[in-house]
């Protein structure tokens, strides 16, 4: 099946009546939580796994991948109207879209954010359908080394792109991998870490982490802001539209965003804050009127909105091709996978195209429905903001918990969400990024099945891996990312003296 | 807590976990490099944590600017949160799930700022009411049955 044949398939798949009403429940609830602060995406794809059971597997990929690039777009409302990222990765938006909207142009922001967002959407799904059988077309030549190296390469990639320092970063790359190593063994089944707990041996699920360390850590720091409630600016239907200057001013940032925002999303990490800081800068150098950035330029909404939602539609490509996730949403999305008994890695696209295909299609499905969403009632949704701080906070809560707990039934996952919270809470007070925590946990098994099986492929002659072309050049560019910055500071010093 | 106190302990917390994944770990099966065993992975990632918690405890030594770390502000909010959240699992397989939703949303109301007993008390249990709607009878969530109902 070429990529034409394969968009056309999932539009098929797509537009059935059931994976209709699963992508726009998707949508619907990803915009309340990106326009909601507490819960994130991680914590609402996490709540609705239970939920997904009663889906095909399509149905339920299609619904959680909604959520997670409808965050995307309920992310910037708030940043314009209320000067509060949703989202983490509408943070700077909050720049010039709420200064837009204090001088009353927050119509035009929205508009272009929603617009951006959709482009963005546009390019991701053909960047999917184009590149992702390409890319799983190689990946059928890798062998557990090269899987070996590529987590690898992704775990060090992750300890230089979230911002915490080294060490912390390695810290929570080796804390993820412990956890990841309790419970049975990969390849002989022995029961490791279990302490005699029976409901360990099935290992510590990423699920209660993923909630704890994202939704009941937000609660605390809620709760410890003392976040009130502020009142969002009103937007009226006919005041969306921007003026023509506004409409040429937003067009080369939204191309250049989205196609940024997309390489971004391929590489591991909280890629859509890195790729939406990097449009902002890059806009600000193009820009003729570089001095209206951060008192209401539109090109700082077009170019990062744009470049946010791109990189949450690239974060699929490693996942749907390679079965390997580089971003929290996208391990949960394993998760989910795994649930539904879907083969993930490079054959998923031969074994399910339905569920492959599937996605890709509802993505752009998805994204005209949030367009509609997001535009024409966004009144609607800005209303929610209005609810006062205690009972968004106790709804969150309560959602946490009992999403946590209708999984798998479990009291043991109920404790683990609470001390991963607790965890989460002090650890990001201390400058650890937990985000780190929970990728290496999600990629700790991946990990370790590969490093067994490559050490038995090459029979503990090690140095054999790096006489795989492939293998060896992911551990190099591993090496070099690591090594980049102290060779970056030798070199200015050198040129210094 | 000052805020050099904070990152020692963090240093020394993770490093006595580390060494002691890597103390359990040599005591799995270790195997060959040919044939490897169950504890050959846990150890390699034992040492690593060891030596990534020691290499953080020498940068907290000598870190110039160390984090800000008040435990102080507000601590009396997240001990009330953290104590409602542990009562709500503690108390879940015993009493079933309405008792426990009741007190956890009374608890959180009270934290984020709702005042009044009678308020708290109304809306907490209007939560709870949806909140059993929703995923016990919505949804099929399975709770604990309560212990009196046994």
């Amino acid at each position: 099946m070429n990529a034409v044949e394969g968009i056309l398939y999932g539009f098929s798949v797509a537009l059935q009546w059931g994976n209709l009403l699963a992508c726009f429940l998707g949508v619907l609830i990803g915009t309340i939580v990106g326009v909601l602060p507490g819960i994130g995406p991680v914590g609402a794809m996490a709540l609705l796994l239970p939920v997904t059971y009663t889906l095909t597997p399509a149905g339920a990929m299609i619904m959680l991948a909604g959520i997670y690039y409808g965050s995307m777009y309920g992310g910037s409302t708030t940043s314009i109207l209320v000067n509060i990222p949703g989202e983490v990765s509408s943070m700077i938006t909050t720049l010039d879209g709420y200064q837009m909207a204090r001088r009353g142009r927050a119509g035009p922001a929205l508009f272009v954010a929603a617009i951006g967002s959709f482009a963005a959407g546009t390019v991701g799904v053909l960047g999917l359908a184009f590149v992702g059988p390409l890319l799983s077309k190689a990946a059928l030549s890798f062998g557990p080394p090269e899987f070996f190296a590529l987590c690898l390469l992704g775990l060090m990639i992750l300890s230089r792109l979230t911002g915490s320092s080294l060490s912390r970063s390695f810290v929570m790359v080796s804390a993820g991998l412990a956890l990841s190593t309790i419970g049975m063994e990969p390849m002989s089944g022995t029961s490791r870490f279990t302490f005699g707990v029976l409901d360990l041996s099935q290992g510590i699920d990423l699920v209660p982490i993923a909630m704890g360390m994202f939704g009941i850590a937000e609660i605390f720091t809620m709760a410890e802001d003392k976040l009130g409630n502020t009142a969002p600016l009103a937007v009226k239907l006919r005041e969306l539209f921007p003026t023509k200057e506004e409409w040429r001013r937003s067009q080369s940032p939204i191309i250049r965003g989205s196609l940024m925002g997309f390489l971004f999303g391929l590489l591991p990490g909280p890629t859509a804050l890195i790729a939406t800081f990097s449009s902002y800068a890059l806009e600000r150098k193009l820009s003729k009127y570089p001095e209206q950035f951060g008192k209401g330029a539109i090109e700082g909404v077009a170019g990062p909105e744009a470049a946010n939602n791109g990189a949450a539609q690239g974060a699929f490509i490693p996942l749907l091709t390679l079965g390997i996730p580089f971003a929290p949403a996208s391990a949960m999305l394993l998760t989910a996978l795994l649930i539904h008994g879907v083969q993930t890695g490079p054959l998923m696209m031969v074994k399910n195209p339905e569920v492959f295909w599937g996605v890709v299609s509802s993505m752009y499905v998805g994204n005209a429905m949030l367009l509609v969403l997001n535009l024409p009632l966004i009144g609607l949704f800005v209303s929610l903001l209005r609810l006062p701080i205690y009972v968004i906070a106790s709804i969150v809560a309560l959602l946490c918990l009992v999403g946590t707990y209708a999984i798998s039934n479990s009291m043991l996952d109920l404790w683990v969400l609470l001390i991963s919270g607790v965890a989460a809470y002090l650890l990001r007070k201390l400058r650890f990024e937990p985000a780190i925590l929970v990728l290496a946990l999600a990629l700790g098994p991946i990990l370790e099945r590969s490093f067994l099986q490559s050490l038995y492929l090459v029979q503990g002659e090690w140095v054999q891996v790096f006489q795989r072309p492939i293998a060896a050049g992911m551990l190099l560019a591993g090496l070099a990312v690591l090594a980049a910055p102290a060779l970056f500071r030798m070199g200015k010093r050198i040129a210094t003296r | 807590m000052k805020s050099r106190t904070a990152g020692l302990a963090a240093a020394v917390l993770f490093l006595a976990i580390g060494g002691s994944h890597l103390f359990m770990a040599l005591y799995l099966k270790r195997g060959t490099l040919a044939e490897p065993g169950p504890g050959l992975f846990p150890i390699f990632v034992g040492a690593l944590m060891t030596a990534a918690s020691l290499f953080y405890l020498f940068q907290v030594i000598f870190e110039r600017h160390p984090v800000e770390f008040d435990l102080r502000a507000n601590a009396s909010r997240i001990i009330i949160l953290v104590a409602a959240f542990a009562a709500f699992i503690a108390l879940l397989p015993r009493l079933g799930f309405v008792t426990p939703s009741f007190l956890l949303q009374f608890a959180t109301l009270h934290v984020f700022g709702m005042r009044g007993a009678w308020r708290l008390a109304i809306v907490a249990a209007v939560t709870t009411a949806a909140a059993v709607l929703l995923f016990e009878i919505l949804l099929g969530v399975q709770f604990p049955t309560p212990l009196w109902r046994l």
